[in-house]
């Protein structure tokens, strides 16, 4: 589990550091919305004026008020929508910035980070959680400056106009986030006793609706129905137990704002008939205005508090899918090269100290027999040669790699060879033989053009056979077998590794296995052990 | 019931927020133009219960209204799973997660939606019959406010429809093609770096999509904004270029003006609405297309000397025809690399799937459907979210004692504690404890055929001998078939059937 860090502290380490999101936009947009506000608050008081000449004096409004009144809210009314535009393109732009990010951990990455999680999961990262970044950082953070900047603006012309309103504004607004802040941690007392059995009950339903055949197996259909029922209700009255002390804070600014406007009127209305006579005198362009203006004080905080749902949703995200959104090296994504030509040394050490090992050497042409518990970490080495694990070290060219279940695309054979590159029908039909696949090719109804999903089931060792034919026409120079005769029966193991062996002549070839292997093939030996490894065979050069 | 206190309480505290400012204005006019015998208590009392009901009903609005999302989310969640008795349904995970929050988001229309489109009409309705009945100056002009909402509304939702239809495809097609994608990962090597680069899925038609949604309430909320102010100008305009309507110093003239002044403030709720619609619409369709199969169930069928198979298969593999004679007790072993069809073989004897070919149980033949006591155990098993205790007894009553000793036989006696929580947010099984619990299920009710789908995969050498002496010892009361493509040495069984893969 990570440290808690806040989350701006960590946007701003992680995206706006490195270039993406950049701190001047939002400024604008803050400034934005909040030079409409002040063309509001401008606007008020020309329509207040208006409103004191024809009500009080009973003339006829002038038409410089009007004028005013008009530009004010015309301005207003244009600066909305420009704060809109840009903030929509900003979202746009940040998403696209996030995403090539994503994007590009994705490819650098690839089976050790994909592997880790489902593909709903990778799938919610777009559609979820990138946008709940971005959603947080120009609608809520935005609205934060905004929520603290107007009240302070519209304070400060409150008490210009009369210091009395302005004054007990002033005491009671700290008020506001006191109390919010009680109940906000009230209700997060509450929710953490409530936390297991929320968390619990909440997945019930899901879990259940995945679980039917079991049900129906059993009989247990009527019975689970029943507790499916209770859990509800119980999951009902905790929840409603934490949320009626949430919603304490919703009706704290509403009590504010309301009592703010109501006291104000009252008292607006009683100065005006000579009650009272508290501060500079009140007339109704005053008094009217202060009326307009006041509840800006609040309402830019119950804005923020509709947003309120996209921090959770943030701090969510950032928990999912945070890692994976900070920048990459550039070393990262290069091509690697063609052939392997100078023989490699080195001792690998990776990030997290997760792989470890003495000095290796591999030379071009080299067989290496990888061997060592499961658990051990063999597939971590592969994939830390290959390139896809943080460590000091990669194989500078390019690699194949066979694993233990072989990739078929919903698509025709051909597609599933032409996966990197479009090869001739000749050069594919000889690639089928050299695996031993043409008798099967033959006996296809379409040939190379038959979907692989009409095909009447594959067996693995055919799959297999599928997956080495890419790799020969991947043509690269080393290749890296990860069990890839796990799932197959005995006969069928030792076709295949023969196959292997054929057909990797003269290529440098790292080779894990628990079944056994002819030892002669290899001329190295490493060893793996509790994420160690290391050479027990083979020359080194020194 | 609640679903209309909630709109009530809405309609209340919208009403009343509207009702503060006006009688407020209007009051502080009043005491500007201060005429005789003004009754002044009075309005101050007016104001200062309005806000008490405002507060009030707000708090009551949000509570009321989650209790009824609440309670109506439970009751859509448990109509549902009734209406799944004896079905399965046959769609991803993800997507039957998502079954969650569309019964949520039928149920949270009320909150979501309707509350805020009952409180604005009814308060453009309220308004709109109270001036005129008081006969305050413009009254009429609040009619073309409310003509305006009604236009704009329609509009919205009209095109918000749209684009949360296309919205639907587009997230479909989205996650096809990054299936696709993603489940290659293995291969992707193969290509260059722009290549790979180049084949991820990008979510920018879908972000723009949901931009367009966000444009549109803005912009809907914005055109209306600007219409309410352009009314309220021209009314200032006219009484500025006109005749003034009645005596000039009339406390009312500011009535409809701060109305229009604050139109979008007590009407732009109405607009916020649209999102909370479209998951509604989109709920709906989804429980509406569920795609349900139903499993016919079927009881006991009597088995006390053989099943007999005559060019028998699943349904789903048309070439397999699979003639064999098994007695009612003792372990039988279906081998065969996989793809040979072994799961779909164990799936039509049980009658999980529909078969062709003759059954014949002790000479009957037995009706389709999926048998009582026959069970077949897949290769991962479901282990429900809930106590170890309810995972074996699945409802049903059993001893502890029993429940011990059931866990003890099949090799899981560490796990002591009846009352630990399985599943997400408790402990994990692994691989080979989740078969072994599979079992222990099927020990403890009658259940004369057992189907096994691969039992000794993943499981290491001891394990494996466990379960082999566990289940010869169980062969002698009941018929067990194994899949396998492992033969255990141990193993020994009263016959093999070697299925070969189908060409």
């Amino acid at each position: 589990m990570k440290e808690s860090q806040s989350l701006p502290r960590w946007f701003n380490a992680t995206v706006t550091e490195q270039g993406v999101a950049s701190r001047s936009t939002l400024f604008l947009l803050v400034a934005i919305k909040t030079i409409r506000l002040l063309c509001l608050i401008a606007g008020y008081w020309l329509f207040s004026a208006m409103m004191h000449t024809w009500v009080v004096l009973a003339q006829q409004p002038d038409m410089s008020d009007w004028l005013g009144l008009a530009a004010a809210l015309i301005l207003a009314w244009l600066l909305q929508s420009d704060a809109y535009r840009r903030t929509l393109q900003a979202k746009s732009d940040l998403l696209r910035g996030l995403e090539k990010r994503f994007a590009e951990r994705l490819v650098a990455e690839q089976t050790s980070l994909v592997s880790t999680h489902s593909a709903y999961f990778w799938q919610s990262v777009w559609t979820r959680h990138i946008s709940a970044l971005v959603h947080w950082r120009y609608d809520y953070q935005v609205q934060q400056y905004v929520a603290v900047l107007t009240p302070f603006f519209a304070l400060l012309f409150i008490l210009v106009v009369n210091p009395v309103v302005g004054g007990s504004l002033l005491i009671t607004l700290p008020l506001i986030p006191l109390f919010m802040i009680l109940v906000g941690k009230g209700a997060a007392a509450l929710q953490r006793k409530h936390f297991v059995a929320l968390t619990r009950l909440g997945s019930l339903f899901v879990d259940r609706l995945t679980a039917l055949g079991l049900l129906a197996s059993f009989r247990s259909h009527q019975i689970e129905q029943e507790i499916l029922k209770q859990a509800s209700d119980d999951l009902n009255e905790r929840t409603m137990k934490v949320v009626g002390v949430a919603f304490l804070s919703n009706t704290v600014l509403d009590f504010f704002s309301t009592i703010a406007v109501a006291l104000i009127a009252v008292f607006i209305g009683f100065s005006l008939l000579g009650e009272f006579s508290l501060g500079p005198e009140l007339t109704l362009h005053s008094g009217l205005w202060l009326l307009l203006t006041a509840p800006l004080l609040f309402s830019e905080l119950k804005a923020l508090g509709q947003f309120y749902h996209q921090k959770a949703e943030a701090e969510a995200a950032r928990d999912a899918a945070g890692d994976w959104l900070a920048p990459l090296d550039a070393a990262q994504l290069d091509e690697p090269a063609n052939e392997l030509t100078e023989p490699q040394q080195f001792s690998l050490q990776l990030a997290d100290n997760l792989l470890a090992s003495q000095l290796l050497t591999l030379l071009p042409g080299d067989w290496v027999a990888v061997t060592g518990p499961s658990g051990s970490g063999k597939t971590l080495l592969l994939e830390a040669l290959a390139g896809q694990r943080r460590g000091n070290y990669r194989l500078p060219c390019r690699v194949a790699m066979l694993t233990q279940h072989p990739v078929l695309l919903p698509a025709t054979l051909r597609e599933n060879l032409n996966y990197q590159r479009t090869f001739t029908t000749a050069r594919l039909e000889q690639v089928l033989s050299e695996v031993e696949l043409k008798a099967w090719l033959d006996s296809l109804p379409a040939g190379l053009d038959t979907p692989l999903a009409e095909v009447p089931a594959i067996s693995g060792g055919q799959a297999q056979r599928l997956a080495l034919a890419r790799l020969l026409l991947s043509d690269a120079p080393v290749w890296l077998l990860d069990e890839p005769t796990a799932h197959l029966p005995e006969a069928q193991h030792h076709s295949l590794s023969q196959l292997i062996y054929t057909l990797g002549q003269g290529r440098t070839l790292l080779w894990v296995s628990h079944k056994a292997l002819p030892d002669d093939w290899f001329n190295r030996a490493w060893q793996v052990e509790n994420r160690r490894v290391q050479q027990t065979a083979g020359e080194v050069v020194s | 019931m609640k679903a209309f206190i909630t709109v009530l309480l809405a309609v209340l505290h919208g009403g009343a927020g509207l009702a503060i400012l006006i009688v407020s204005s209007w009051f502080i006019a009043a005491c500007a133009v201060a005429p005789v015998n003004f009754n002044y208590m009075l309005p101050a009392v007016v104001i200062r219960a309005l806000a008490l009901i405002r507060i009030g009903s707000g708090y009551a609005h949000m509570w009321v209204g989650h209790k009824h999302l609440l309670q109506l989310t439970s009751l859509l969640r448990v109509q549902l799973f009734e209406r799944l008795f004896a079905a399965q349904i046959r769609q991803r995970s993800e997507e039957v997660e998502a079954l969650a929050s569309h019964t949520e988001a039928i149920a949270a229309v009320w909150v979501g939606w309707v509350s805020q489109q009952a409180s604005a009409v009814l308060m453009l309705v309220v308004s709109a019959v109270t001036l005129l009945v008081l006969d305050i100056p413009f009254a009429g002009w609040t009619i073309a406010l409310g003509v305006i909402w009604l236009v704009i509304m329609a509009a919205l939702c009209m095109q918000g429809h749209t684009l949360a239809k296309e919205q639907i495809l587009q997230e479909h097609e989205f996650r096809e093609q990054s299936d696709v994608v993603l489940r290659s990962v293995a291969i992707w090597h193969l290509k260059t770096v722009k290549e790979q680069l180049a084949q991820l899925p990008s979510a920018q038609t879908l972000w723009q999509t949901e931009t367009s949604q966000q444009r549109l309430t803005l912009q809907s909320m914005w055109v209306f904004q600007g219409l309410a102010w352009a009314l309220m100008l021209i009314i200032i305009y006219l009484a500025i270029h006109t005749q003034l309507e009645g005596d000039g110093g009339n406390p009312l003239l500011l009535v409809v003006p701060m109305l229009l002044l604050s139109a979008g403030d007590w009407l732009g709720r109405s607009f916020n609405g649209q999102p909370a619609l479209n998951r509604y619409v989109q709920g709906k369709q989804a429980l509406k297309t569920l795609p349900v199969e139903p499993l016919q169930l079927t009881d006991a069928v009597p088995l006390s000397n053989t099943l007999k198979l005559t060019d028998f298969g699943s349904v789903n593999l048309p070439e397999q025809k699979v003639t064999a004679e098994f007695d009612a007790c003792g372990l039988y072993l279906v081998g065969g690399p996989s793809g040979a069809g072994k799961s779909q073989l164990l799936q039509a004897i049980s009658g999980l799937v529909a078969c062709h070919g003759q059954r014949l149980c002790d000479g009957a033949v037995p009706d389709d459907g999926l048998i009582e006591g026959w069970l077949y155990l897949e290769q991962q098993p479901v282990i429900l979210a809930a106590t170890l205790r309810h995972n074996l007894t699945l409802g049903r009553e059993f001893s502890a004692t029993q429940l011990n000793d059931v866990l003890a036989k099949v090799g899981l006696a560490q796990l002591n504690d009846l009352g630990e929580w399985l599943g997400p947010g408790g402990r994990v099984l692994s691989g080979g404890e989740r078969k072994r619990l599979g079992i222990a299920r099927a020990m403890l009710i009658h259940s004369p055929v057992w189907l096994l789908d691969e039992p000794f995969e993943g499981l290491d050498g001891a394990a494996v001998s466990q379960l082999v002496a566990l289940l010869q010892r169980e062969a002698a009361a009941r018929l067990i078939i194994i899949a396998s493509h492992v033969y255990p040495a141990e193993l020994h069984c009263k016959d093999t059937l070697v299925l070969s893969p189908l060409s």
